[in-house]
């Protein structure tokens, strides 16, 4: 760890460093990474797998949530650490000290990121964001853009915002719960909270032990940070998933005594659970044991899936099978989401599947292109996908999906929620064979009810028909049985 | 009264045949209230339905059961 002296440096904007070595990697970790050096670890390896080649170190950097956690913990101390900041930028190309004040275009664009480093020994890696490594290409990932300022050189990363806790002030409950913050903070849905804000909005009543130093959150107070922060969690304890039609439900698995194994150990169905708000953009806090982590994506492997997983112990984008990890078995998923999302993600899919098969019901009369659609999806070969988008990326994201002219017009002309649930049907025998996918949309108004969430439109071969508000009349599109191109995100492509 | 379109330019080679307007209701009565056409569901969809809807209920209610105070550090 870098001594005070070598932490100040007044004379000093700042240094370059180009590792070449692991030994050059190894000094940067040995630098920086305090008494726990495993998420710095995790950082650098993510940085090597996208090439990183220059370091540089941004002195005295004032750091939002850092200053904040000095003054409510660290200034209280009667040795106070140094209360500012190195503030690390990594780029794949090599940077020059006389390129510093005006980067040139091609620097610029090989910004994988910053890390925030702190003096502080078991918590010096504070708000991080480096782009995903290139192994995950194909993996869904909660990404979020982030912009920054180096000496009026604006820079821009796309990534999952990590840091780590410290064990007096913060510890992995904080971290999680900040991770999650950031990430609806840079998607736009709730204002900045500093670090400390979001400590201090912890209920300190709801604990037996006195808030500092933290023994750590329980999930009530977690639960009450989420509140505080304008993002209420939706909450599901491992032991009971609700049931989908449609995704499977696994038998139990025993241990060689023949008792039933926790369902941490085995029901899959928390794939579908997670990988919904995922899809959609949202990060799931995870109750690991007696540990905090948060998914922040997933990706398939052969036949399995994986998580991708921000753990404040373990760094950014690790790739967990839940039933092979260090926490086996997990015990609650929280998923923190706007307070006006009163319809969860299971919900949203089961009555689409409903609305769907209902409407390809033979004994009504119903059209033979919605009978196959109905029966393709009571056997399987039709599968539903789920996200929650904004009414704005949703309308956007329409364009080039290949829905027919005067479906694209109406739906874009819809009067919708500021949120929609966007439930996809999917023919899998399409996806085989790389054709457009989509042989059926239902969109449900979040802010309904959560148990019979309502429709606001739905598509089907030859139709899509548009429920206006306020009682207004249902607007219909018909056309040619078509399929379209999907809206979920690209990695949700070949998932069963 | 609903408004309908139909879109020629999109209807290709061999215009199908417009869908009757009892389908069309059929579907506007399906966005304003699904559950009053599940009756035409068979038994076993139906069962399959409604044990989903009351597991999502089950998992809720679960969660309000689930040790609250179990820290996480």
């Amino acid at each position: 760890m870098l001594s005070r002296e070598q932490w100040l440096r007044p004379d000093d904007p700042g240094w370059l460093r180009q590792p070449r070595s692991e030994r050059d990697w190894d000094q940067l970790i040995a630098d920086y990474g305090g008494g726990h050096t495993e998420p710095l670890r995790r950082i650098t390896e993510v940085l090597r797998k996208n090439g990183a080649r220059t370091v540089y170190v941004e002195n005295r950097y004032i750091d939002l949530d850092y200053r904040s956690e000095f003054s409510a913990f660290w200034s209280k101390r009667f040795e106070a650490p140094v209360p500012h900041a190195h503030r690390l930028h990594f780029f794949s190309r090599r940077v020059e000290e006389a390129q510093l004040h005006n980067l040139p275009k091609q620097v610029r664009d090989s910004y994988l990121g910053y890390s925030v480093l702190r003096p502080i020994k078991w918590g010096p890696v504070g708000r991080t964001v480096i782009r995903p490594p290139r192994d995950l290409a194909t993996a869904v990932i909660t990404t979020v853009r982030d912009e920054v300022s180096l000496f009026g050189n604006r820079l821009e990363v796309e990534g999952v915002p990590f840091r780590q806790q410290d064990t007096e002030y913060l510890i992995c409950a904080h971290a999680a719960l900040w991770m999650c913050h950031y990430t609806a903070y840079l998607r736009g849905l709730v204002p900045r909270r500093t670090s400390a804000e979001l400590t201090q909005d912890a209920p300190a009543t709801l604990s037996r032990y006195r808030a500092l130093p933290s023994e750590g959150l329980n999930l009530l107070q977690i639960q009450a940070v989420f509140g505080a922060a304008g993002q209420p969690a939706i909450f599901y304890g491992i032991e009971q998933l609700p049931d989908v039609p449609g995704v499977e439900t696994p038998p139990p698995r025993s241990d060689p005594r023949g008792g039933v194994l926790p369902r941490g150990f085995w029901d899959t169905r928390i794939f579908s659970i997670a990988g919904r708000y995922l899809n959609s953009g949202f990060p799931v806090l995870v109750a690991a044991d007696e540990h905090a982590l948060v998914l922040v994506g997933w990706i398939r492997r052969g036949r399995d899936y994986r998580f991708i997983v921000c753990d404040d112990q373990e760094g950014p984008y690790r790739e967990v099978d839940p039933f092979d990890h260090y926490l086996t078995p997990w015990s609650a998923l929280m998923v923190p989401m706007p307070p006006r999302v009163l319809v969860a993600a299971e919900s949203a899919e089961t009555r689409a599947g409903l609305a769907i098969r209902t409407a390809g019901a033979a004994k009504a009369g119903a059209l033979p292109q919605w009978q196959a659609l109905r029966e393709a999806l009571a056997a399987g070969r039709v599968v539903l996908k789920t996200r929650l988008m904004s009414n704005h990326d949703y309308k956007a994201e329409l364009a080039g999906k290949t829905r027919p002219t005067d479906a694209l017009r109406e739906l874009r002309l819809a009067r919708l929620p500021r949120f929609v649930w966007v439930v996809e049907a999917h023919d899998k025998a399409a996806l085989t064979a790389g054709r457009a996918p989509v042989c059926a949309e239902v969109l449900f108004d979040p802010t309904s009810e959560d148990r019979t969430p309502n429709p606001v439109s739905i598509s089907i071969p030859r139709l899509t028909t548009i429920l206006p508000p306020d009682g207004g009349s249902p607007l219909r599109v018909e056309g040619r049985p078509r399929r379209w191109q999907t809206l979920m995100p690209p990695g949700v492509l070949g998932a069963a | 009264m609903a408004k309908r379109k139909r879109q020629p330019s999109d209807s290709g080679q061999g215009e199908a045949a417009p869908i009757s307007e009892d389908q069309l209701e059929r579907i506007d009565t399906l966005l304003y209230d699904t559950d009053r056409l599940s009756g035409s569901l068979s038994a076993a969809e139906r069962r399959e339905y409604r044990e989903a809807e009351e597991s999502i209920t089950a998992a809720r209610r679960h969660a309000e059961r689930h040790e609250g105070f179990l820290k996480l550090y």
